[in-house]
């Protein structure tokens, strides 16, 4: 049974990576390879010790007789020959610590797992869920990955020096690394609109810039408006239960468009920053707001 | 205060269940195929024979061996079973069974790395995380020391050490044919533990990964913040959190370095605490102890690590002034 239940993990694993399923649930750069060798090495062990079942059964030796000879002298006189382990080390405990029966282990590690991989839909569904997660406050808690992508501009080629003589960011340094969309917008992601609420630079270079991004929208009841959605998009950093939103405010001129909730939206319209509860908030007074499809990489790690 | 849960949380709960299951089963399976190897190829004086003699010394050894030897909280528990099972002494497993997870390089690094990001001390943080993990693992192993066997471990943990020390004390010298202790006959004893290891450590962890994914999504972050003003409520409340989230010791240091309404100390609390006791491992440990040495090891673990984890707030703000 606990072969068999091995396998089930092993194909579990191995069709996660495969089907490229995997990278709903985990952090890919090294994780999704530890699956593939998790899913490998169980199968391999399952298939070994499959053939090598006779060899355990096949021993029919009182198991317990070093317990019934301990610190003796006599001499063992019969026939270990065709026994695969070896007495001298005391490997003499082919069931010494297991535990789990049978009925358990099928119940408790096989039913699980395989109601899972039916039922879960590869991504959170619920928005309580979501707010239970909590939105993430601090905007340093993406700083690494936004400096790069959008500080990246060479400093001194677009940028002009402000009053003190340092170099000043500008739109045309963000307009380097950042594309704007047919209709002018410049697309940026919910992180790095997030991340802005944090750095007075990137706030005054694009309050009252016309930006759209991509997100999951929820309800936004903790705000008190009611023309306010949240867009979020989820940070993880192993693994899908450790997510946790990174979001803005999307304000809308009267009451929010019909949607659904947790779904998939594009939102386009003008940057400005409001001090709420004593914190600088990113707001998105939107114009528009379309459903799209959900990208190929839902998940920031 | 109360819980309402929506039909769809529950579809989020198995897709939270199988992203940690997906986590963290190869580690279980490395620490389970290191148990097998363990018990075929590890003659049981070696033990003996490589730990200081002096008892309180060789735990004080066992709390640094996570150095040496990395390993994760979910591998390291097979780990100890099989190294138990060997004759390693009980302080000196539950040192290292405790330290490892958090006096590991990778932790280490992760650590820095969470809160250096973010413009904060990272080197102090990781530096006094290790620290007062070792000093309170430490402690805790010297207690050990006089523990008896029969008051922590499961009954079959301790009818393998007595086969253990049966056979350090059996007269080797048998005329018999040992045609098993062939490499191969090794090799496959070997893998038939890595596997029922694999299977008995995997049914305990499955079920603390279950209970880990439910409470984790339903139960909302919002209510801690609010307790976030004190050290003295705020300490138990992140150790609580730390025991719900379950997150591996090489990752959580970047949830704790977010958390940032919480003070120095009560981020401490949370990275020495989380690694050691967490809803999952409280499972997993079960696989060798009796629940109730279980229960009492994390109450007095909680409580070591709040009054250790204040003190050292206390001394950082004076040391600030």
């Amino acid at each position: 049974m606990g072969i068999a239940a091995m396998l089930v993990w092993a194909v579990v694993l191995l069709s996660f990576y495969v089907s490229g399923r995997v990278e709903s649930y985990i952090r890919p750069e090294y994780l999704r390879t530890c699956t593939l060798l998790a899913g490998l090495g169980l199968l391999a062990l399952s298939l070994f010790n499959l053939r090598h079942l006779r060899s355990s059964v096949s021993c029919g030796h009182d198991h317990h007789h070093d317990q019934d000879h301990g610190g003796c002298d006599h001499h063992h006189d019969h026939d270990h020959a065709h026994c695969d382990h070896d007495h001298g080390l005391d490997v003499h405990d082919h069931e010494d610590t297991s535990i789990s029966g049978n009925g358990a282990l099928l119940a408790i590690m096989v039913v699980p797992v395989l109601v899972s991989v039916f039922y879960s839909q590869d991504r959170f569904l619920s928005a309580a869920t979501i707010r239970n997660k909590g939105f993430v406050q601090d905007t340093n808690a993406v700083a690494a990955r936004v400096e790069k992508e959008i500080n990246a501009a060479a400093p001194g080629t677009v940028s002009k020096s402000g009053e003190d003589g340092i170099l000043e960011y500008t739109l045309a340094d963000l307009e380097k690394v950042v594309q704007r969309s047919p209709e002018g917008n410049l697309m940026l992601t919910v992180d790095q609109l997030f991340y802005t609420a944090g750095d007075a630079e990137l706030q005054r270079v694009l309050k009252g810039q016309a930006v759209e991004a991509v997100g999951q929208v929820i309800p936004d009841p903790d705000s008190g408006r009611k023309n306010r959605l949240r867009l979020f998009i989820l940070m993880v950093s192993c693994c899908a239960a450790d997510a946790q939103p990174v979001s803005i405010a999307v304000e809308f001129p009267g009451k929010p468009p019909e949607h659904k909730e947790m779904q998939w939206v594009k939102v386009s319209g003008t940057m400005v920053y409001n001090v709420e509860n004593g914190q600088k908030q990113a707001v998105l007074k939107a114009a528009k707001m379309e459903p799209t499809k959900e990208p190929a990489n839902d998940l920031l790690y | 205060m109360l819980l309402a849960i929506e039909p769809t949380q529950i579809h989020d709960s198995l897709y939270a269940f199988l992203s940690i299951l997906l986590e963290g089963a190869f580690f279980i399976f490395i620490g389970t195929v290191i148990s097998g190897f363990i018990d075929a190829y590890l003659p049981p004086t070696l033990l003996d024979r490589l730990l200081p003699k002096n008892k309180a010394l060789a735990v004080v050894v066992g709390g640094l061996l996570g150095a040496v030897f990395p390993v994760c909280e979910c591998a390291i528990v097979p780990v100890i079973r099989r190294l138990v099972a060997k004759g390693l002494p009980l302080s000196v497993a539950i040192t290292y069974m405790l330290a490892a997870p958090i006096i590991n390089p990778v932790t280490m690094v992760s650590t820095f790395a969470a809160f250096s990001e973010r413009g904060d001390a990272g080197v102090l943080v990781a530096s006094s995380r290790a620290l007062l993990a070792y000093g309170i693992t430490v402690l805790v192993g010297l207690v050990m020391v006089r523990v008896a066997l029969a008051a922590v471990l499961r009954p079959q943990i301790q009818a393998a050490i007595s086969r253990a020390g049966a056979a350090r004390d059996h007269d080797h010298d048998h005329d018999h044919d040992h045609g098993g202790a062939t490499a191969g006959g090794k090799l496959v004893h070997a893998l038939q533990v890595a596997q029922r290891d694999f299977t008995d450590v995997a049914m305990y962890f499955t079920v603390g990964v279950a209970l880990t994914a439910f409470l984790n999504n339903v139960i909302p972050r919002d209510w801690i913040a609010p307790l976030a003003g004190n050290d003295v409520t705020a300490i138990p409340t992140l150790m609580v959190a730390a025991f719900i989230l379950s997150l591996c010791s090489t990752s959580d240091a970047f949830v704790a370095a977010s958390l940032d309404e919480f003070s120095y100390a009560a981020k401490l609390a949370f990275l020495i605490f989380g690694p050691m006791v967490d809803l999952k491992l409280i499972f997993l440990y079960s696989s060798i102890f009796k629940p109730r040495f279980v229960l009492i090891l994390a109450c007095v673990l909680f409580i070591l690590t709040g009054v250790v984890c204040h003190q050292w707030g206390v001394f950082d703000h004076a040391a600030a002034r």
